[in-house]
């Protein structure tokens, strides 16, 4: 475009400051467009300078933020086994324990996750009682880890432990796996740091009935694609984080036959089926390992400042960036705003949890919920807010998704791969769309809506990735 | 309790206004609502019905007056009223897409050309998003870092984009005028300029005397500074030559730096279009093919008419009606009447002025001057012969400029009425677009009361004004003209012969 | 928009001049907007009667929904008017030269009778009805002074009325824009009529200030040439019935003062 074409064309402005030179614009029948321009990472002149050292090599970032948008939308993943987490997850020994959100220790953990560890270790058979439990959480024997660092993740809580069933998941593009606990249901769960009897014999019933079954169905089915579940769900109403209800149906409907075929009871078949049946948030536990997958198959790509992992451990949130894969970036977690359960305020709340915002990361869950007119209720605004957000998450990725698109909004594309310069930049965080769990371990559920990671992530993301490009030149 | 409304130049027909009046009638249950143009006659009506109140005094026949009577208070009656009014006049806009980025704006509009005035710490950054948008960028905002100029204008090089600025206030692409700039006819002569004003003045004179320009693009006050290396006048030199609508270059700049006017010179050589080249207040002895350097806007903008072939009156020289004024003025000058007060608003006028006047005033002063010994001690106070730029930083703190807002001139005017040493007061004027909407009438009434001041001491004061402006503009060159005259004051043709006349008042050489 | 939407008429001089000097919009509205040249106002629409100072469409544009601004330039380049985004071509056909309207008429007894009917007609079923809407203390003010300055057409009353009403142009305007126009039609000048429009541009409105001077000039839309030459040579009244329906209050405004104007002059002259 140069200079003695501008000369050619006809004039198309974009007025970026004062106002006032709009009405010239206007008299002279000037083609104008006034940006609704707000300062720079909000204001913020040493982000300002941060984003001016980089800016330098915008062709080298862009380049690797494309590549690793592409290896993100390949991933063709499916459900390829049903297995326990000695037997499949990399790492894994009998006394450790591994939880949601960047590595964090035992006396830190907020009360749903200590709760939940304390009751692995029982189901284990590791402690006798809670007060066992307790004194061999905290007496070092225990190795704790982050579920990430092994190719793993776990909504809430996300307490994995050596005899648990793991859904297995296999990226046949790239040929990573990812692993992810079965959904254990509403109410008294593992996950919001329940350990009652119930809540064992629950998670007994997963290894003894579920697993088998479920992992001779699949092995018999070939594997089930997740993806396309996803695609489908997406049109029917799910966002694959909040609103799990269709993609679920989706499931059961693809797996039902098979686990007919296999050579189980009578009665194991039933109760398999009826397990995936009665919990609506089955598929969360598959659509988060689908994206786990997706997202680790670009990491450790240089120069690319798009976010792999984002997750919470209840005390911080922490996030990943496919340069430099392995490095966290944490800062204090926000609290979910959104709609309280009866009998239930916002002092009850614990701050945000889990690994389920993978799937932002991915492009779905919050980034979707302008298909998910029901999740409204939740972000107070209606439906018109809930379209304004998925469409606002363009602003902040570097590119978007292929086959997960939105009806409701023409087919648009979600948004993939969330930027840490257009972040800074726009001072537009993603938004994630999520459960709100009791600070008390045990008590469940007590409510969901909408919550952004702290802005402090990406400013130090950013700052890494300054120095670390720059000793690139 | 009733409450009033004036609307100006509002203009609804009888069908809209009756049938918004039943409806907010009602809608608000308003006892009554009467909305009429403000004619005597509908005045004197809404008195009669006991709608009538000051706020009308003022209000002519093509403003829109509202009345209305209500029980409860309900102040936002009139708000609801427009919005009623505006509403019958809009089209359901929908999708009414907001912008938040350059990026943005450039996907869906394709974008050719970023206008940036955010604050300096901000605007560098937005013009590397627009450099990297393959946009084209004028940088009104000034207080931007050297090392961006620099870096930003590599960048755009390397693109083939322009950089205008930073802190560049006048541009005119293909026949739209930028920020500051007047209406200008379309012709051949395109121009680099490293002023505002000073492009400004420039392409007025070119249009008042039948020529007519292809671009004017402007570089920003410091691209010809040793750092910067005149980047961008270079660019621009280039593209005129390469565009074939543009038969004659005009380089307009502030005295650059030795090294930079290697480059242009070097430059020049290779350019086969003629050029005229402005360097204000400095001599070339240097002679090339084809390019001519002359020292003042209104020399370039003769030369360059003269070489497109268009005539010009002698703008450096009274004519004889303008010597029999000047005579009759000086006449009528009390002993103590010895110098000339200029009060400018552009200051590049003011630093033409001040190297037209240094040889004929002793002991000229300034706060735009560059020399030493032409610097004003305390450009607050006036003393001797001084031209002052009211548009220089110290006057503008937190005030807007005086090409916006010339009523901060006006103060000053007075006090150099009171002055008895004050012979004549030289006054600019910029029409166009970004200026104030009628910065004559703005300042006639001044003017006046200021003449009598000093009639009343037994001194005339003379006024020399210039009203830098065309035809087309929308502030009307010719009625503010004739206001000047009305009141006796000498208009000049440019600005360097206001100070011609100026200076010919106090008899030059004293 | 199925086909091209070209101007109708435009008087010559009139595109010379939107050719030659800076042509702005004055004001919008749904199916017209106003445009000055020259300090002179321009109506454009496809509505509007033909006329000097009319630009007739092709088709109706609802102006109010092009996202045009007041003192937007609109220009004409070769053969096209071009007001925002809409290009408006020219035809030479389209391309008029209006005159001013010189005829006088004489009355006839047959005349009186047509006029008398559409008294009326305007008395009975119009004027109250057109009025309803308004403000009744308003409506008694504007009547009363109209009725004062048709019953003596003195200058005090007519500047009484100058001005006076709703809109851009007022009742009163319009009531007196139809009296000179039927001083005109019968040769019978108005012995104040410069003294008025010395006033005219102070006490009303800049569109209404030019009807008036307008129409002392002779020039009337080409609507009410055809009532006139329809009325006075063939003695109907069905265009001047027509003419009613235009505006709020416009067109009985005008045609009231109109016959007014006709009438002037019959119990203390033998003009016929």
């Amino acid at each position: 475009m140069s200079v003695n074409k501008l000369f050619k064309e006809k004039l198309k402005i974009v007025n970026v400051g004062s106002p006032s030179f709009i009405k010239d614009y206007e008299v002279q029948n000037i083609d104008y467009v006034h940006l609704e321009w707000r300062p720079p990472a909000g204001g913020n002149l040493k982000l300002l300078s941060l984003l001016n050292r980089i800016r330098p090599n915008m062709d080298l970032i862009n380049k690797a933020n494309e590549e690793v948008v592409s290896k993100i939308k390949a991933a063709e993943a499916k459900l390829v086994a049903v297995k326990q987490a000695i037997k499949v997850i990399p790492g894994m020994t009998s006394h450790m324990i591994l939880h949601s959100g960047p590595p964090i220790t035992f006396d830190k953990m907020c009360g749903p996750m200590q709760g939940a560890i304390i009751g692995a270790l029982m189901y284990e058979g590791l402690a006798k009682n809670q007060d066992e439990a307790l004194n061999l959480a905290e007496s070092g024997n225990i190795t704790f880890d982050s579920a990430h660092h092994h190719n793993a993740v776990g909504p809430m809580a996300g307490i994995i432990s050596a005899s648990m069933p793991v859904h297995v998941i296999y990226n046949e593009t790239h040929g990573n796996y990812s692993y992810c606990t079965i959904n254990e249901g509403l109410g008294k769960v593992l996950r919001y740091g329940a350990n009652s009897e119930e809540v064992l014999t629950r998670l007994k019933l997963m290894e003894k009935v579920v697993m088998p079954v479920l992992n001779q169905a699949v092995e018999i089915a070939g594997g089930i694609d997740i993806k396309s579940i996803i695609t489908q769900a997406l049109h029917m109403g799910d966002d694959c984080h909040n609103r799990s209800k269709a993609s679920s149906a989706l499931f059961l409907r693809e797996v039902a036959g098979y686990i007919v075929e296999t050579n189980f009871s009578d009665e194991m078949k039933e109760q398999t089926i009826n397990f995936i049946k009665n919990n609506e948030h089955y598929f969360l536990n598959l659509s988060m390992p689908y994206c786990k997958v997706a997202l680790d198959s670009a990491r450790n790509t240089k120069n690319s400042t798009v976010v792999l992992a984002m997750s919470r451990n209840g005390v911080d949130f922490g996030i990943q960036l496919a340069n430099n894969s392995d490095k966290w970036f944490t800062a204090p977690a926000n609290y979910v705003k959104g709609l309280l359960f009866p009998g239930f305020t916002e002092d009850d709340a614990a701050p945000d949890i889990g690994d389920s915002s993978i799937t932002e990361t991915c492009g779905i869950g919050g980034f979707a919920m302008g298909g998910a007119p029901a999740i409204v209720q939740f972000v107070g605004g209606g439906v018109q807010k809930a379209f304004d957000y998925s469409k606002e998450m363009h602003q902040i990725t570097a590119g978007s998704h292929q086959v997960f698109t939105l009806p409701t909004l023409d087919f648009m594309p979600t948004a993939l791969g969330i930027d840490i310069l257009k972040v800074v930049e726009t001072n537009i965080l993603p938004i994630i769309n999520t459960g709100m769990a009791h600070k008390k371990a045990g008590v469940g559920q007590v409510g969901a809506g909408l919550v952004t990671p702290p802005m402090a992530c990406f400013e130090k993301a950013l700052e890494d990735f300054a120095k670390s490009i720059q000793g690139e030149k | 309790m009733k409450d009033f409304k004036v609307l100006k130049k509002t203009y609804y027909d009888s069908v809209t206004l009756m049938s918004v009046t039943i409806a907010i009638k009602k809608a608000l249950n308003l006892n009554d609502l009467v909305m009429f143009m403000g004619t005597d006659m509908n005045k004197e009506m809404m008195n009669s019905v006991g709608l009538y109140n000051q706020v009308f005094d003022e209000a002519t026949p093509n403003d829109l007056l509202l009345g209305v009577e209500m029980e409860e208070e309900n102040s936002d009656w009139a708000d609801q009223v427009i919005e009623q009014l505006n509403n019958k006049n809009k089209k359901h806009e929908s999708a009414n897409t907001i912008y938040k980025t350059i990026a943005q704006a450039k996907e869906a509009k394709d974008s050719n050309l970023a206008i940036i005035s955010v604050p300096g710490i901000y605007a560098a950054n937005e013009a590397y998003k627009a450099l990297e948008n393959d946009m084209h960028v004028m940088l009104f905002s000034d207080n931007v870092s050297i090392e961006d100029e620099i870096a930003l204008k590599d960048l755009a090089l390397k693109k083939d984009l322009l950089v205008m600025g930073p802190d560049c206030g006048t541009a005119i692409i293909n026949g739209k005028g930028l920020c500051f700039a007047n209406q200008v006819s379309k012709g051949n002569i395109g121009l680099v300029a490293a002023s505002g004003t000073g492009l400004q003045e420039v392409t007025v004179i070119i249009d008042k005397f039948g020529g007519g320009i292809t671009q004017a693009i402007g570089v920003g006050g410091r691209d010809l500074s040793e750092a910067v290396g005149g980047k961008m006048t270079l660019k621009g030199i280039d593209a005129l030559n390469e565009d074939a609508e543009t038969k004659l270059i005009v380089v307009i700049s502030k005295p650059p730096h030795k090294n930079v006017l290697d480059k242009i010179i070097n430059k020049l050589e290779t350019v086969k279009k003629p050029v005229v080249v402005c360097l204000l207040d400095t001599k070339i002895d240097q002679k090339i093919d084809n390019v001519y350097f002359v020292s003042t806007l209104t020399e370039a903008g003769q030369k360059a008419l003269e070489l497109i072939g268009k005539k010009t009156p002698n703008l450096t020289e009274l004519d004889n009606e303008l010597k029999t004024r000047i005579q009759k003025e000086k006449e009528l000058k009390k002993p103590t009447q010895t110098k000339v007060k200029g009060l400018f608003c552009g200051g590049t006028l003011a630093a033409e002025a001040l190297s037209i006047l240094r040889g004929g005033l002793d002991g000229i002063t300034s706060n735009v001057a560059k020399k030493e010994n032409e610097k004003m001690k305390n450009p607050m106070k006036s003393q001797g012969n001084n031209l002052i730029d009211l548009g220089d930083d110290m006057f503008t703190q937190g005030k807007p400029h005086p090409m916006i807002e010339p009523t901060i001139r006006l103060d000053r005017i007075i006090s150099e009425a009171k002055n008895p040493e004050t012979s004549v007061i030289l006054l600019d004027f910029e029409l166009g677009l970004g200026s104030h909407d009628d910065p004559v009438g703005v300042t006639i009434d001044t003017i006046i009361e200021s003449k009598q001041l000093a009639e009343k001491d037994g001194r005339h004061i003379s006024f020399v004004a210039y009203v830098c402006g065309t035809n087309k503009d929308f502030q009307g060159l010719e009625k503010s003209e004739k206001l000047l005259r009305d009141q006796g004051v000498i208009v000049a043709k440019t600005n360097a012969h206001a100070a011609i006349i100026a200076s010919s008042i106090v008899g030059g050489a004293k | 928009m199925d086909k091209e939407v070209k101007v109708k008429s435009i008087d010559r001089d009139i595109l010379h001049m939107i050719k030659d000097h800076q042509a702005y919009i004055y004001a919008i509205h749904k199916n017209s907007v106003h445009i000055c040249v020259c300090n002179t106002l321009i109506t454009v629409g496809d509505l509007i009667p033909e006329g000097k100072h009319h630009v007739v469409i092709s088709q109706n544009i609802i102006f109010n929904s092009l996202g045009l601004k007041i003192n937007q330039l609109i220009y004409i380049i070769d053969k096209n008017l071009y007001i925002g985004d809409m290009q408006l071509m020219i035809d030479d056909i389209a391309i008029k030269d209006y005159q001013s309207y010189d005829f006088t008429y004489v009355k006839t007894i047959k005349l009186n009778d047509s006029i008398n009917q559409l008294l009326i007609i305007i008395d009975k079923n119009v004027h109250e009805e057109m009025f309803l809407k308004y403000n009744t203390r308003i409506l008694k003010i504007v009547t009363n002074r109209v009725n004062q300055f048709l019953k003596i057409p003195i200058l005090e009353n007519a500047q009484l009325i100058l001005g006076l009403g709703q809109g851009l142009t007022p009742y009163g305007d319009d009531i007196l824009v139809g009296y000179i126009m039927g001083r005109n039609t019968i040769g019978y000048p108005i012995e104040w009529i410069e003294n008025l429009i010395d006033f005219v541009d102070e006490k009303t409105t800049k569109l209404s200030a030019q009807n008036i001077k307008d129409t002392k000039d002779r020039i009337y839309p080409y609507i009410y040439v055809e009532m006139i030459e329809e009325l006075f040579n063939e003695n109907k009244i069905e265009h001047a019935i027509e003419l009613m329906k235009i505006g709020d209050t416009s067109g009985v405004g005008m045609l009231l003062g109109f016959l007014h104007g006709i009438k002037a002059g019959d119990e203390d002259n033998e003009r016929f």
